[in-house]
């Protein structure tokens, strides 16, 4: 390979850095991008996109400097190095979260779409598209199939055009009747809120609305069948199937034999819930969820169900107060329960 | 600072360690999403200073967060450092392993063309066109628009630069555009973007 030639493998490498620098941030959804109204008065597009590309360099770079003086490196790179290797062992199975991660992502993706305006030649693409369709002789043409697709997929109970029989319909006055219709739906339903927004909700019903038994993940890993199981995980598969009995008699000796594990107490509040005993709940969530910790959320929003169900609906509703104020997973589910509160 | 507080330097919401992990365990998306935005760059360059491609750091990527997943699933295991710093590492370990694959699949096929094909593969990125062209425009900046944008790229939000650094907000957000504005004059008339732009032209003229 001549001098000439290495130099335009190498020019053209770095065409590609670029083009792959400057092509993925093209895609970057417009809503992850900083683009104030100053940026956009500063920038053209193209620009906007060398900025881009530029603004991901320099996170990356500080953020692997970062990491790379991180005190605690050579201890993660440990741990690292033993979860990558037990990962590759079986790679091609099908592990849990995968799918959870692709669908998060592919929202990611969708979120990539460009607008119409950004795809050159639309119109005359999809001119194509249409002309490919009516150069088809009318055998070819899948319309029947395509047709119902869409308005079974639209109208599920609806039957199909061709059968339904031809009634004379006199269209002004079921226009009148359907519009009748829909504003005395649209007032009863107004009505309904109304009273139902003007008075607190019982209790008991928002218990019954809100309550779901925890998901529980389980806590053997796979390729763990040869281990002992502990009580704890014993336990814990108890509860997953809904032996509440038992899992509650599991987590309290757990937490008789040592009291500073939230986790058990955790779970042992979470049986009492699902068992019927409020009173044992409230004692081991409040302890729980007075501190911080992993559980302090969760342990707050069973608690505060658990003050419904006794119908002290002071105490649930600080419990429910916490959450709302603070942002996570509860958050909307306790604004709502407050709300149905007052 | 809030742990969910906007981060408005770049547009997103920041989420601390402990929730992002409350938000995995929980399997909420969004978390993902914002993983994805915040930490892909940080992985993508990384894999490309070790060869790879974007489609290979999307794909390393998602295999360091499904092994971080399964850590959180498991009461057992305790987070002990920084969930960026696992994250980079677990990452780093998936990409050496797939380099060490990539290696032994050339090894194997062992013909002299195969070998040159590996060897380009590694020396097919080079830093230096990053560091002489942003680095290199970056340094001739003034002293407070270098000091504005490394808190920026650093995650650091106006009203906090703004802090550190005892100017206004509204300074630190004009400055932050007007040397931003400067440093892409300053890449765009850099001899080594020029030339590679030049390049690209041929190149594209000579392919299509």
């Amino acid at each position: 390979m001549g001098a000439d030639q290495v130099h335009s493998k190498k020019l053209v490498q770095k065409i590609m850095i670029i083009k792959q620098l400057n092509g993925h941030t093209a895609k970057m959804p417009v809503k992850h991008v900083d683009k104030s109204p100053d940026d956009e008065r500063l920038f053209n597009k193209d620009e906007l996109a060398l900025t881009e590309g530029v603004d991901s360099y320099m996170r990356g770079f500080f953020d692997i400097e970062d990491v790379l003086n991180d005190p605690q490196l050579k201890e993660a790179q440990a741990q690292a190095e033993m979860m990558a290797a037990a990962f590759e062992g079986r790679k091609e199975n099908n592990i849990p979260g995968r799918s959870f991660i692709a669908e998060a992502l592919s929202e990611v993706d969708n979120a990539h779409m460009p607008d119409e305006s950004e795809v050159e030649n639309i119109s005359e693409i999809t001119a194509g598209w249409v002309d490919e369709w009516q150069s088809r002789s009318s055998t070819e043409k899948p319309e029947k199939e395509i047709r119902e697709f869409i308005s079974g997929s639209i109208e599920p109970g609806i039957s199909k055009p061709s059968e339904r029989s031809p009634k004379p319909v006199r269209k002004a006055n079921l226009r009148m009747v359907s519009a009748f219709l829909t504003l005395s739906a649209a007032a009863v339903a107004g009505i309904f809120l109304v009273i139902r927004g003007l008075s607190p909700a019982d209790p008991d019903k928002l218990f019954a609305s809100s309550y779901k038994p925890f998901n529980v993940i389980s806590t053997t890993v796979r390729g763990d069948d040869q281990k002992p199981r502990t009580d704890y995980d014993s336990a814990i598969e108890k509860y997953k199937d809904g032996d509440y009995e038992g899992a509650a008699s599991l987590f309290a000796s757990i937490s008789m034999r040592d009291t500073s594990l939230i986790s058990s107490r955790f779970f042992l509040g979470l049986a009492e819930t699902a068992r019927g005993n409020y009173t044992g709940a409230v004692t081991q969530l409040s302890a729980i969820a007075s501190r911080p910790g992993d559980y302090k959320k969760d342990a707050l929003w069973y608690l505060g169900l658990a003050y419904l169900k006794l119908s002290d609906t002071k105490e649930a509703s600080a419990c429910f107060s916490s959450l709302a104020q603070s942002p996570g997973f509860y958050h909307g589910k306790a604004e709502r329960i407050l709300r149905r509160l007052r | 600072m809030s742990i969910y507080c906007r981060n408005l330097s770049t547009g997103m919401k920041e989420y601390s360690d402990s929730e992002i992990i409350e938000c995995l365990r929980n399997r909420q998306s969004h978390v993902v999403r914002y993983l994805f935005d915040r930490y892909l760059p940080m992985i993508r360059l990384m894999i490309f200073r070790m060869g790879g491609s974007t489609e290979d750091a999307k794909d390393i990527f998602q295999d360091g967060l499904l092994i971080l997943i399964e850590k959180i699933d498991d009461k057992d295991f305790v987070f002990t450092c920084k969930f960026k710093t696992y994250l980079y590492c677990v990452c780093e370990n998936l990409w050496k392993s797939v380099i060490m694959k990539r290696k032994a699949a050339a090894n194997y096929l062992s013909s002299a063309s195969e070998a040159e094909a590996g060897k380009d593969i590694n020396e097919f990125i080079d830093n230096k066109l990053y560091d002489e062209i942003f680095w290199g425009a970056f340094e001739t900046l003034d002293d407070a628009g270098k000091k504005i944008l490394k808190l920026y790229w650093q995650g650091v939000s106006p009203v906090q630069i703004a802090e550190q650094l005892g100017y206004t907000y509204g300074y630190v957000r004009k400055k932050k555009c007007k040397t931003q504005a400067e440093l892409v004059d300053k890449i765009k008339k850099s001899p080594g973007y020029k030339q590679i732009k030049n390049s690209e032209i041929i190149v594209n003229s000579i392919v299509t």
